[in-house]
């Protein structure tokens, strides 16, 4: 519920001089802005569909909801990999109605008709009654969606069809990708299952809090207290205090781009792919010692080190996050209204590590990361007291200033890890989608 | 065989599972959270599968497989994803994290009241049972609407000294989205 209605000229407030850059809490609460975010944000943005390795075989697919449309991804029997709307061009009924599977075609439960998996009508289950030709154009096939673009193998989709390129739409993020598919001489993979929750919450309060280095001791010491416990009697003892001692000076906080920005910063977790820790178990050393290795002669010395050790928590606006941390996690945030979202999280992992390196990946993704882990329960506290208190006060704004008035353009500003201008980048953003100074479009 | 029907109902071991659950519930409901640890064996299997929704593929040699629940579940070990996997080290770290006053999620505590229904007792040899109950936990925490969970809880209890305790919990949420406050709970 807005309290301010109608939508204010101006959500987002930046004053360099006086080094302050401010949010109205309408962005969060609004009824009104939501509706305007879905024709301007979730209508011209290139939002995440899912992962290439999700689809292995000819004919598997996924229907997922992505910015409010429902949608069937999948792999035709001839490979390609597709995107249709998820209703009958008939008389709209859902024609594929599981969340996952493989098939050849979709029969819409209502009146039979049948649709091929590239989304060709080959039956309207009946031998009378239609002109001869009346799919002629194609118009009664499934629906392709506007624009599928990937990159890597993270499939987007668009529903602008003059959008720019994915390509040029991810810009500095590219390199983030790469970054992470760079790790292994395989290839980074879905790993089964997903994650599914929702949280009372403006779907922004999630991206900020999934990049935000100023909020990790606040909220998470009980989960360094979990971490410090596993260490006790290890060689890694004492590791914990003496990193997090240099937590705010260590890394940074980067804009990419279009919104896009990354956390780096450097937190003693461990990290499967190439940073070993005693907490680990002295089993796992030899395999990962080897994967440094690989990147050093693959990449190079100062690239290694910054795949192996860093821990990187990017948004790609507006809404996917990867957490590249302890495990790595593909979250998709989408929006149910203006207080609730759904969250999908899915765990990546390389397919050629070993049994016992995806076990431990996996047990950090369940133990820190998942809707029952160390960490994710009080950052849903966090940002649901947020969503509660902004609908039930008149403040109006909220500040987001730490760190602001470094650059002058803050979509590729950069700063200390527990800065906040990769958020500042981010609204920057959302701004100009949001009053249509940038399109996004091709020129 | 026909599972349709149960085996003659050995009447002391249901009471004694029974029992078992309420005085669990009851130390559980009154965050008597480390006392609770007691009743489990240092070798605990604590399990709570992701579930999803499965093609229906009908199988003619037996109809009644079809929509097993079973074939909704995540699986467990380096190839799947389930919401928890967890051992005696993990519970006794959320025991103690659950009274700690920087556990936001769990500060201000919850309300919970668990009512534990429909146990089913299958004796096993080695003065072990497996045991079926249902589960409805709810939750009601200052701020936030109240919640139940529904749950079916599959346990494989042993006899320890004088007492039971658990060996082996799954515990099956029924939530297709997991719309509740925390799944972080103890089932």
């Amino acid at each position: 519920m807005a309290l301010y209605d109608p939508i204010r000229e101006e959500l987002v407030k930046a004053d360099l001089a006086q080094g302050s850059f401010r949010v109205h809490r309408d962005a969060y609460r609004s009824a009104e802005v939501f509706e305007r975010e879905k024709e301007q944000i979730f209508s011209k943005c290139w939002l995440y569909l899912g992962h290439d390795t999700e689809l292995k075989k000819k004919g598997d697919f996924h229907a997922r909801r992505v910015g409010g449309r429902d949608l069937i991804f999948i792999r035709d029997k001839k490979g390609e990999v597709r995107a249709h709307y998820n209703s009958c061009t008939h008389r709209a009924a859902k024609v594929c109605r599981e969340r996952t599977g493989n098939a050849r075609n979709f029969t819409c439960p209502y009146h039979g008709w049948v649709f091929s998996s590239e989304g060709d009508l080959v039956s309207q289950n009946t031998q009378t009654g239609y002109a001869e030709g009346i799919n002629a154009d194609g118009h009664l096939d499934l629906r392709s969606v506007e624009r599928l673009e990937e990159y890597r193998g993270f499939w987007f989709v668009n529903y602008n069809p003059n959008a720019i390129n994915l390509y040029d739409y991810l810009d500095g993020a590219r390199d983030q990708i790469d970054a992470l598919c760079d790790q292994t001489e395989g290839q980074q993979i879905i790993l089964s299952g997903e994650h599914t929750y929702s949280i009372r919450a403006n779907y922004k309060l999630l991206c900020e809090n999934s990049y935000d280095g100023y909020h990790l001791f606040p909220v998470h010491a009980s989960y360094f207290d979990y971490l410090r416990d596993q260490m006790v009697g290890t060689p890694g003892e004492g590791l914990i205090d003496k990193t997090l001692q240099s937590y705010n000076t260590a890394g940074c906080a980067r804009a990419l781009g279009n919104g896009h920005a990354v956390l780096d910063s450097y937190v003693p977790t461990g990290r499967p792919i190439a940073q070993w820790l005693p907490s680990m178990g002295a089993g796992t050393r030899p395999e990962i010692e080897a994967r440094y290795a690989s990147l050093v002669r693959r990449l190079g010395e100062e690239r290694a080190k910054y795949i192996a050790e860093t821990q990187k928590n990017l948004v790609i606006f507006p809404n996917l996050v990867i957490n590249d941390i302890l495990s790595v996690t593909v979250r998709v945030i989408e929006p149910e209204s203006e207080n609730k979202i759904r969250v999908t999280a899915w765990a990546m992992g390389p397919d050629d590590e070993s049994e016992e390196l995806r076990a431990l990946r996996l047990d950090n993704f369940v133990s820190f990361l998942g809707p029952a882990g160390f960490g994710s329960p009080d950052d849903i506290e966090m940002l649901e007291i947020c969503q509660d208190a902004a609908d039930h006060t008149p403040i109006e704004w909220s500040e987001i200033s730490k760190g602001f008035g470094k650059v002058e353009n803050p979509l590729y500003g950069a700063g200390m890890p527990d800065d906040e201008i990769q958020m500042q980048a981010y609204w920057t953003m959302w701004d100009r989608v949001m009053r249509g100074i940038d399109t996004l479009e091709k020129k | 065989m026909n599972e349709a029907f149960a085996p003659a109902l050995d009447v002391e071991w249901l009471r004694r599972v029974e029992q078992f659950y309420y005085r669990e519930a009851r130390l559980l409901d009154e965050r008597r959270y480390l006392s609770w640890l007691e009743l489990l064996s240092p070798a605990i299997l604590y399990l709570m599968p992701g579930r999803f929704v499965p093609l229906a593929r009908a199988s003619a040699a037996d109809p009644e497989t079809i929509h097993a629940p079973d074939k909704e579940l995540s699986g467990y070990g380096p190839r799947a994803l389930p919401l928890r996997e967890e051992g005696f080290a993990h519970l006794a770290q959320r025991a103690e994290r659950a009274l700690k006053p920087n556990a936001w999620a769990e500060n201000p505590p919850p309300r919970i009241r668990r009512f534990v229904a429909n146990v089913e007792v299958e004796p096993l040899a080695g003065g072990s049972v497996r045991a079926w109950s249902n589960l409805l936990l709810f939750h009601s925490q200052q701020g936030r609407a109240d919640h139940l969970f529904s749950a079916q809880r599959r346990d494989r209890l042993e006899t320890y000294g004088d007492h039971l305790r658990i060996v082996e919990r799954e515990v099956r949420l029924d939530g297709d989205t997991i719309t509740g406050p925390s799944v972080a709970l103890f089932f």
